[in-house]
């Protein structure tokens, strides 16, 4: 408790330095339904989904988050939050003894009658629209930047993050070829489950100038070796917890039988950390660029910002 | 007299029914009062009496507007579903095991579970298209209600197998039910299958279970729906005693026999699944509880039905209070609670047949 | 006649268990139904008991089928002791005895079923055994305990019907010499107070000794019916069996002894 005292202390005087928060005039901003969520006090801020989390700490605003959900890893001080559970089974009560002021969230929290009890509270609970495309990104971090008063740090990361993908589109748009990406979840036994459309792995193939192998289903499934053949996949895409716990590309080839396929002749493994490459936060570009990188060598992409 | 004498050591002595009753009265009202009382939100014992005596118009409250939101959006419905859903489940298995002369049986054998179970998986699944058509007030109680008629369809099903020239052979459902509980299993699975991630998260709503879902949207219909066929039960005392001398010989002693059979089943089939569609399948509560009083106050129904609906009801709120409070402020999932508690005692209730056997 | 059945058959698919069977019941008297295994001497009780509807012919207790009869009420009337001696869960022998009780509840006080119940125990001989757990019995200590029970059922006269019916199947088939007289003898007093008993035995000798009356089965039909001395005729026994018997009288009660051929006449058994 004593670790988190002081910078709450500092964000209220950095507050009545800005004349932000409490001494603002009302906010208001529209959720994921179009209903607007009145925002008297953002002065201790529950995020739930890592996105919103990253978002929150990108604005400079992470000294007011008192509480996160389990998938909430980046950046570091985020470990030392208290953890309210998994996102998807949040326990209304369970946040409401953190005594928030404001709760952030996206549609992939749930249940819904968690968040209904946390309106009945009385607390501001703002959800915000998820999909995996870089314009939700860019709405989450306008929507958090408004419900935190810090537009201005949020339209400076947008223009940025704005600059930075249409930098890597443009190189892209040199690009001969879409390479076709299969990305992969839980290896570790049995069947493989493949990502398929609207998921976040296939947003981010997308951005990074790719195509995804899989296009037949939405979600996550299973999918056989001789599946994964008939799809000739140019590149494999795994999480770097992933590869790791595999103990590396040649168990995770041999685990999968996937040495066949052409990514698997040619040991195209690409693995980044998990949440960097599927978050759908701040860092969506950095992650685009790092795949993007090792799809398209050819363009000499540099990976390091 | 010295046989008497000699014989009076071995002599069984039995608890009175009345204290017993009455002591877990107590305990499950002191288990819904410690469920209001605690959580992690902190709520002093003043502002929790002071808040409630305000609802009653008897003083002013000092409970802040979040901590009245607390005790009454968020604990006294959970309490209340908690108290009700344990009491059910607990009745249900103990009148089962009653029906089926089997301490292992439980209302899950007729599958009325897995099929309130897999009605909610497609309803969560398919039903995409059809909910549209629906107004929006409606919605909320579209999952609820194709569950509870899921499992009242799969009940109906096993016991339709069982019929044979207008008797329900209690073997034969036996049977029939694991069939229906495969079957269902394979569905789920499908479905399981072919979900997309969105309608992923809400099934494990029904295979974790939970009394998150409760709310006063929820509760005042679900609440007569599970509690009503349970009081009912408490009726069957009697003639659950003569079932454990067997069909043909209840029957002797009085018993209409068929019609007892079809009274259990349809009103196990009502509680239960109107207990699995508002928190989905919670385990070893129907299968644990009556076990208990068995052991402790002997067999007969007259005690063991309405002490397991007492003792159903405090154990499911002390651990919904256990999962609550345990990894706060994340919650533990109640079935994992139900089960860590539940799978050791059956395995060791399991040897404790074994043993018997051997001797 | 207060129960009796009128040219009873039943038919399970192309089987008959019963043909064309008829004979009654009287209170104050033990009627013995006997036959070789395959009979359809439990067929008869049961339809007798009201469990079975014969496919032909009429059962009729005091008036009425049994299937007449409100459940209850044919429960005071008549009680069944089934050859089934299980009893799911931990009961104790006066649990399972007290249960007797049931269709009277309402009707009779606590302290007459209390008192119903310990003389019964005592009647059937099992009272030192009240607090034991039933399951903890061994096989003709529970069938002395289900005798009881079906003895407290009928204890007392009920307004329902001038008299009370005691069906038994096979009442004596787990106990020891003693108490297979004990239990019979135990029997022939109740029915002394106005109740009919109806017993499946095995044993021809005990059959002699303690029924007034014999209905003698043989493949579903009734062979003979009458009073026992007359009806257990040697030639008679010998047929249905297909045994050879001698008959011995120890004071007025035949004892029939079955001669054993002699041992060079004995076929020598095939086995290898």
């Amino acid at each position: 408790m004593t670790l988190r005292r002081r910078p709450l202390v500092a964000s209220l005087a950095a507050a009545a330095v800005l004349g932000v928060g409490r001494a603002s005039a009302r906010t208001a901003v529209a959720d994921h339904a179009g209903r607007m969520v009145d925002i008297p006090d953002a002065s201790r801020v529950v995020a739930i989904g890592s996105s919103v989390t990253e978002i929150v700490y990108a604005l400079g605003a992470g000294d007011r988050l008192i509480g996160a959900d389990t998938t909430s890893m980046y950046p570091e001080p985020a470990l030392q939050l208290p953890r309210v559970g998994y996102m998807r089974q949040i326990s209304a009560e369970g946040v409401l003894s953190l005594r928030p002021t404001l709760i952030i969230s996206t549609t992939a929290a749930g249940p819904p009658a968690a968040f209904d009890q946390l309106r009945t509270a009385g607390v501001a609970t703002l959800v915000l629209p998820d999909d995996y495309d870089f314009d939700s990104v860019l709405r989450k971090i306008d929507g958090i930047g408004t419900a935190l008063g810090r537009q201005d740090a949020a339209r400076s990361l947008i223009t940025a993050s704005r600059a930075e993908m249409s930098s890597l589109a443009d190189k892209l748009a040199q690009a001969a070829e879409r390479p076709k990406v299969l990305s992969l979840l839980s290896v570790s036994q049995g069947p493989p489950q493949a990502a398929g459309r609207v998921t976040a792995a296939d947003g981010i193939i997308r951005l990074a100038g790719g195509t995804n192998a899989i296009t037949s289903y939405e979600g996550y499934r299973p999918i056989t070796a001789e599946g994964a053949l008939a799809q000739a996949p140019d590149v494999l895409m795994v999480s770097a917890q992933t590869l790791q716990a595999l103990g590396g590309v040649d168990n995770l080839l041999a685990a999968a039988s996937l040495a066949l396929t052409p990514a698997g002749k040619a040991r195209r493994v690409f693995a980044l950390d998990a949440l960097l490459l599927l978050g759908f936060g701040p860092r969506t570009p950095e992650a685009a660029r790092h795949l993007a990188a090792f799809l398209h060598p050819e363009l000499g992409l540099a990976t390091a910002r | 007299m010295t046989i008497i004498a000699l014989n009076a050591g071995n002599a069984v002595r039995r608890p009175a029914t009345v204290p017993v009753l009455l002591a877990l009265a107590v305990l499950a009202a002191v288990m819904g009062v410690a469920g209001l009382a605690l959580g992690p939100v902190r709520i002093g014992v003043l502002e929790t009496l002071s808040a409630f005596a305000h609802r009653i118009g008897l003083a002013v409250s000092t409970a802040s507007q979040q901590q009245e939101a607390v005790l009454f959006a968020i604990r006294l419905p959970r309490v209340l579903l908690a108290l009700a859903v344990g009491a059910a489940l607990a009745a249900a298995g103990a009148a089962m095991q009653g029906l089926f002369r089997n301490p292992l049986a439980d209302p899950g054998l007729v599958g009325v579970s897995s099929g309130a179970a897999l009605a909610a998986v497609a309803t969560i699944v398919l039903g995409d298209k059809v909910l549209h058509l629906l107004s929006p007030a409606m919605r909320p109680w579209v999952l609820p209600a194709t569950a509870f008629v899921g499992g009242l369809l799969a009940t109906a099903v096993v016991r339709r197998f069982g019929l044979r020239d207008g008797r329900a052979s209690v073997a034969t459902i036996l049977l029939a039910g694991v069939a229906i509980n495969a079957l269902c299993a394979a569905g789920i699975g499908f479905l399981t299958f072919i979900a997309d991630e969105q309608q992923l998260r809400s099934l494990v709503f029904w295979t974790m279970g939970s009394l998150g879902a409760a709310t006063w949207t929820s509760l005042p219909l679900a609440l007569p729906l599970i509690v009503i066929p349970t009081i009912m039960l408490m009726r069957d005392t009697r003639a659950l005693d003569a079932f454990a001398l067997g069909e043909r010989e209840a029957g002797h002693l009085g018993v209409d026999v068929e019609h007892l059979k079809r009274r259990i089943l349809v009103l196990v089939a009502l509680a239960t699944s109107a207990s699995v569609s508002v928190c989905g399948i919670i385990g070893f509560v129907g299968l644990v509880v009556p076990h208990l009083l068995r052991i402790a106050c002997g067999p007969g129904h007259r005690l063991v039905l309405p002490g397991a609906t007492l003792l159903g009801a405090a154990l499911l709120t002390a651990a919904d209070l256990a999962a609550r409070l345990i990894v706060a402020p994340a919650e533990m999932p109640i079935g994992v609670v139900t089960a860590l508690i539940g799978g050791p005692f059956f395995l060791w209730l399991l040897a404790r047949r074994l043993r018997l056997a051997d001797t | 006649m207060t129960l009796a059945v009128q040219s009873v058959s039943v038919r399970i698919g192309s089987a008959t268990l019963l043909h064309d069977v008829s004979l009654a019941a009287q209170p104050g008297e033990v009627l013995g139904l006997l036959g070789p295994n395959g009979a359809g001497k439990s067929t008869l009780l049961s339809v007798l008991a009201g469990d079975r509807k014969p496919d032909t012919g009429t059962v009729t207790l005091h008036g009425r089928a049994p299937g007449a009869w409100p459940t209850e009420a044919l429960a005071r009337v008549r009680a069944v002791m089934t050859q089934s001696a299980s009893v799911a869960f931990d009961f104790t022998v006066h649990e399972v005895v007290t249960l007797a009780r049931m269709p009277h509840a309402g009707r009779t006080s606590a302290a007459d079923d209390r008192r119903i119940v310990a003389a019964a125990l005592a009647l059937a001989d099992v009272a030192h055994l009240a607090g034991r757990l039933y399951p903890s019995l061994s096989g003709g200590e529970r069938q002395r305990v289900q005798a009881a029970r079906a003895l407290a059922q009928v204890w007392t006269a009920t307004d329902d019907a001038p008299c009370r019916f005691l069906m038994l199947d096979e009442p004596t088939a787990s106990l020891d010499l003693r108490h297979q007289h004990a239990l019979l003898e135990a029997i022939r007093r109740f029915v002394g107070n106005g109740v009919g008993g109806i017993v499946v035995l095995h044993d021809i000798n005990l059959a002699a000794a303690y029924c007034d009356r014999i209905a003698l089965l043989d493949r579903g039909r009734l062979v003979a019916c009458g009073p026992t001395r007359q009806t257990l005729a040697p030639e008679r026994l010998a047929e249905i069996y297909g045994v050879s018997l001698a008959t011995l009288d120890d004071a007025g009660t035949p004892h029939f002894i079955v001669r054993t051929p002699p041992q060079a006449d004995r076929a020598t058994p095939a086995v290898p």
